[in-house]
């Protein structure tokens, strides 16, 4: 069965920038509640990212989301408004779960596997879902992948940015993340496929 | 006989919209998260060793200041406890709160009166966060007497607690006349402020 037929169509999660945009710009004005409001807007998908791009154990998570927290509030003074804060937010993000990753593997630790992730009930929380065994394979399969498409694929198809805010958060251009974003989802139904019980 | 590729793709369909599902975040989380990051970007924070250097050069010119600082925060306290209890403090009016000055909300079993005062007369709002109130942005402003000084009185009952002013709503500051001591239940550090059993 070939495999290079037309992929998976995904309606990608409405965006909700405007509110988050707003509270920016309050919150760049000095405005703590403002800063709060974003903190609860935006700490599920970034807990959801930060797990799903490091592999690390929920503590570590925490912290990798904290920092980033920490960099954007430190940051808020030069935010753009011609910029979308969560594109802008998860550039921050995304760096620092790179960072967690260079560190691991300085001190060659290794972050906690997929699998055991999945039995943790904190990522039970994060989904409401009757697929769970279908996303385990999907977190199974991410979790194979390179850690710059796995990015692309999570920012894209879960997170529901544009190739060309990925092409910024990235720093890559936009072809590149579209190979990237294509190499993921090849990789991922090809390990679906392979992965299928029922296959 | 369907497809089995077809089968795949909406299997990768819906464990994708599953992954996009979050769950609304707590919002008393939320503040404590955004407490932290904006404890820890605040200058002071960030100023490191320096700070702390310079600030025991400062302590120790201003040693005769703080003290006459601290003596009379803590006749402000006796005033007020006074004023609780009925009788008029030594030496001038009553410090009772003016009808309508914002109360903390906590609990009263037991509780003795406090007045937390802050001498910022250049801030545009004041705020005091503490443990007592889960470091929490709401129900924490501040009034503003007419001699510059910030004020709020609230009901503490006997206990330790660790508290913060947020300043214009970005600039955290300890209190200068009391220890610095870290809330390790909230990852921030304030002041101590200890609260005896009533007489």
């Amino acid at each position: 069965m070939p495999l290079s037929r037309p992929h998976v169509t995904v309606s990608r999660p409405p965006r909700t920038s405007a509110p988050a945009d707003v509270l920016a710009l309050r919150a760049r004005d000095g405005d703590p509640g403002a800063f709060s409001a974003l903190v609860e807007l935006m700490q599920p998908r970034a807990t959801r990212f930060a797990l799903q791009m490091t592999g690390a154990a929920r503590d570590d998570v925490d912290d990798i989301v904290q920092d980033a927290w920490i960099r954007t509030h430190r940051a808020l003074p030069r935010y753009d408004a011609s910029r979308s804060f969560e594109s802008w937010f998860f550039t921050i993000l995304a760096n620092c779960c790179r960072s967690l990753r260079v560190r691991l593997r300085r001190l060659q630790l290794r972050a906690q596997p997929m699998d055991d992730q999945l039995r943790d009930e904190s990522i039970d929380a994060l989904m409401a879902t009757t697929t769970r065994s279908d996303v385990a394979r999907v977190f199974r399969a991410l979790a194979t992948l390179p850690a710059a498409q796995r990015e692309t694929f999570l920012l894209h198809h879960v997170e529901g940015f544009s190739y060309e805010e990925i092409a910024v958060i990235s720093g890559v251009g936009v072809s590149a993340c579209k190979m990237r974003a294509k190499r993921a989802m090849d990789a991922v139904r090809e390990l679906l496929r392979e992965d299928d019980p029922d296959a | 006989m369907p497809d089995p590729m077809d089968d795949l793709d909406q299997r990768l369909s819906r464990a994708l919209h599953a992954m996009q599902d979050v769950p609304p975040f707590p919002r008393e989380a939320a503040d404590r998260i955004a407490a932290r990051a904006i404890l820890a970007s605040s200058p002071q924070a960030r100023a490191g060793a320096w700070t702390r250097r310079l600030a025991a050069a400062v302590v120790l010119m201003a040693a005769g200041a703080a003290v006459v600082t601290a003596a009379r925060r803590t006749a402000v306290v006796q005033r007020s406890e006074l004023a609780m209890a009925g009788a008029r403090a030594v030496g001038g009016a009553p410090v009772l709160p003016a009808a309508g000055a914002p109360l903390l909300p906590v609990s009263a079993g037991g509780a003795r009166p406090i007045i937390f005062e802050l001498d910022a007369p250049d801030a545009r709002s004041v705020q005091v966060l503490g443990d007592f109130n889960h470091w929490s942005r709401d129900a924490t402003a501040m009034e503003r007497s007419a001699d510059g000084r910030w004020r709020i009185t609230t009901l503490l009952p006997p206990g330790r607690y660790i508290y913060a002013y947020l300043v214009d709503g970005h600039r955290f500051e300890r209190d200068p006349a009391r220890d610095a001591v870290e809330d390790r239940d909230f990852g921030v550090t304030g002041s101590e402020l200890v609260v005896g059993e009533a007489p």
